[in-house]
């Protein structure tokens, strides 16, 4: 894992509005939220998932799942004239979460130092002992919140979906494209790929990295907001690395950008899972777009071939110092190994991305008979 | 991509690309972008590429599209994306193809275009055009990707289509040019890697020091592209490298006094 201080100091001194000395001490704690060293409490945190809300939003706050009202009353399908009116049921969807978990996040520290007075942490944070008082109890300087987010990238490609389908070519009406989320695409497969085939997040494309900084934008300013309301220091978004992502993909119907019901949301501030097609620098193009000044953290997972690591050192370097002079603020480095081959002859629909490189060659992996995949799988291993 | 509309001269003239891969690694130096421009006087018969070698866009029987036509506005609009990566790395635009240079104006003109701004160029050829129009590209290319096939003037025409000497005088005139130019030579285990073209090969190496040189060892993996056009490569009498292939090849250049070969 590399975290780029020259962008997250900056950024942590703007986002937790505290002094440069203190930024410099910030800590990637558990799953990649960011706190202030010995300062700071601000997790465990909330999380939400952002792919609901928008669910609920298409659906009058009702779950495409079990047809259970869920959300604010936000209006039927048929009653968005626009994109914009979608976007604002969108958000009042995403407001009604945001506030719950801001006030559940202080009260989850008022009931903290009424029973318990987390002592050990106590003992290891500036301030509360000068003061005698508990960590949650006034000790500690910083009294934070951090909002884990989950499916980010798959609301800016289905609200860029959405956009363009409905609304700008008008391919086919709301309420029919919510009828086909809710039974999940049966008999609407060529609906589907059609939506698959629109632009998405982390290919460096104008129109898909748009939606995705105004998703960004809105929703770590919605969070930023709530510190106040609820009386913490700072209360932040953090879009971060576990299995949630895979959980809350469970409870999620099927979403407008041709994802099925049920399969995982993207991982952390990652395009959605063999999505990105155009490149390692487009993908990193992309993911630099997403400012970090506003919210306390996000993880950026990327994959990359052994073969880079050692006999294309250089490029690697070259790669990543590039990524940080873009303004990337972390990278979450993974080396894609055998296994990766025999997982994409599993489920092709996922590894769009991975590219047979050999010079002058051009194919995606995918894109190989399978006879030819596991002749490549056998060769990749001699390599 | 959308196609631009405009069809104003600035716009001209226009190619058929038929792929445009961004993090190209292993095209030349550094972290680079390659546009493959369709079309090809050669047929090799180990084209890994079969689709670039017909001019016009066709659709495979998976339905796959291959082609389609760009302005150098529009591959202009996509290469200078990744300036920041061609900066850090060295790295810059490549040309491949097909045959990059047949189609000529277009090609030189998204050369120029790239040295406009300044972005570092590789051509990747086989060197199959008249001396002076090759002569005429060197001021916008940096490193030409020169490909060097076979030695023997009937073997270079049943391989390749065509007679061996053009791009053989080209490669000579490039190098006695002083252009930069980095010999990239296909090698198939039992057709063209007998010892007098790996002797040429070496000769070469030994007459321009610093001259590096590649080896691209067969592969087969082009061979599903030729299903999906409908088409079967043609009959060849190789195999996939082994070990002692490249043992072999390696002993045999090193020895001879050609230092700067790498294998790719």
């Amino acid at each position: 894992m590399l975290y780029n201080d020259d962008v997250n100091v900056p950024a942590m001194m703007k986002a937790m509005n505290v002094p440069e000395t203190e930024a410099r001490d910030y800590l990637p704690f558990g799953c990649g939220e960011y706190i202030l060293w010995r300062k700071s409490v601000a997790t465990p945190s909330g999380a939400i998932n952002v792919a609901k809300c928008l669910e609920l939003a298409l659906n009058d706050g009702r779950c495409l799942l079990t047809g259970e009202v869920v959300g604010p009353r936000t209006g039927a399908p048929a009653s968005f004239g626009t994109f914009e009116a979608l976007w604002h049921a969108f958000t009042v969807q995403l407001d009604h979460g945001i506030r719950a978990l801001a006030r559940l996040q202080r009260l989850e520290y008022e009931v903290g130092a009424r029973e318990i007075a987390f002592l050990y942490i106590t003992l290891l944070t500036d301030d509360c002992l000068a003061t005698g008082k508990a960590v949650c109890f006034g000790g500690a300087r910083y009294l934070s919140g951090t909002l884990e987010t989950y499916g980010n990238s798959d609301v800016a490609d289905a609200l860029t979906a959405v956009r363009r389908a409905v609304f700008d070519d008008k391919r086919v009406a709301l309420p029919d494209l919510v009828v086909a989320l809710k039974n999940n695409w049966s008999d609407a497969e060529p609906l589907r790929q059609s939506l698959l085939a629109l632009p998405k997040f982390g290919n460096d494309d104008d129109e898909a990295d748009a939606m995705a900084v105004r998703f960004h934008e809105h929703i770590a300013n919605a969070i930023r907001d709530q510190a106040k309301v609820v009386g913490l220091h700072s209360y932040l978004m953090v879009v971060i690395n576990n299995s949630m992502n895979v959980d809350f993909g469970h409870m999620t119907a099927a979403l407008p950008d041709g994802r099925r019901a049920g399969e995982p949301l993207a991982n952390g501030n990652n395009p959605v899972a063999g999505r990105d097609r155009q490149g390692v620098t487009a993908f990193l193009q992309s993911l630099a777009k997403l400012r970090p000044d506003h919210h306390a953290g996000a993880v950026h997972n990327m994959k990359f071939s052994r073969a880079l690591f050692t006999c294309s050192r250089a490029k690697l370097e070259a790669l990543l110092a590039a990524y940080w002079e873009s303004g990337g603020a972390q990278a979450m480095i993974t080396v894609v190994n055998r296994g990766d081959l025999e997982a994409a002859m599993a489920e092709p629909a996922k590894w769009g991305h991975l590219i047979v490189r050999v010079g002058g060659f051009s194919a995606r992996f995918i894109e190989l008979p399978q006879d030819l995949q596991l002749h490549l799988l056998a060769r990749t291993l001699n390599e | 991509m959308k196609i631009d509309p405009d069809h104003s001269p600035a716009t001209r003239p226009r190619g058929i690309v038929f792929d445009l891969q961004r993090s190209a690694l292993h095209d030349g130096p550094g972290i680079r972008t390659t546009v493959f421009l369709k079309g090809c006087p050669l047929r090799c018969a180990w084209c890994h590429n079969p689709e670039s070698q017909a001019f016009e866009p066709e659709t495979g029987c998976g339905g796959k599209t291959y082609g389609r036509e760009m302005s150098v506005k529009e591959v202009m609009a996509v290469v200078r994306r990744d300036r920041v990566f061609y900066r850090s790395s060295g790295g810059g635009l490549t040309i491949s193809g097909g045959e990059p240079t047949a189609q000529y104006a277009f090609c030189a003109a998204l050369l120029r275009a790239a040295k406009a701004e300044g972005i570092h160029t590789c051509l990747d050829t086989c060197g199959a055009l008249d001396w002076p129009r090759l002569d005429a590209l060197r001021r916008d290319v940096d490193v030409f990707l020169y490909d060097y096939k076979a030695t023997d003037p009937a073997l270079h025409r049943k391989l390749t289509g065509i007679a061996a000497a053009l791009p053989h005088e080209n490669l000579e005139r490039l190098l006695k040019a002083g252009a930069t130019v980095r010999p990239r030579c296909p090698l198939l285990p039992g057709v063209n890697d007998d010892s007098a073209h790996l002797a040429a090969i070496t000769e070469t190496g030994r007459r321009y020091p610093g001259l590096m040189i590649d080896l691209m060892a067969y592969h087969d993996i082009g061979d599903g592209k030729y299903d999906d056009l409908g088409r079967s490569r043609p009959a060849l009498a190789t195999h996939v490298l082994t070990e002692a292939d490249k043992q072999s090849w390696l002993s045999v250049l090193h020895s001879a006094g050609a230092a700067q070969v790498a294998l790719g």
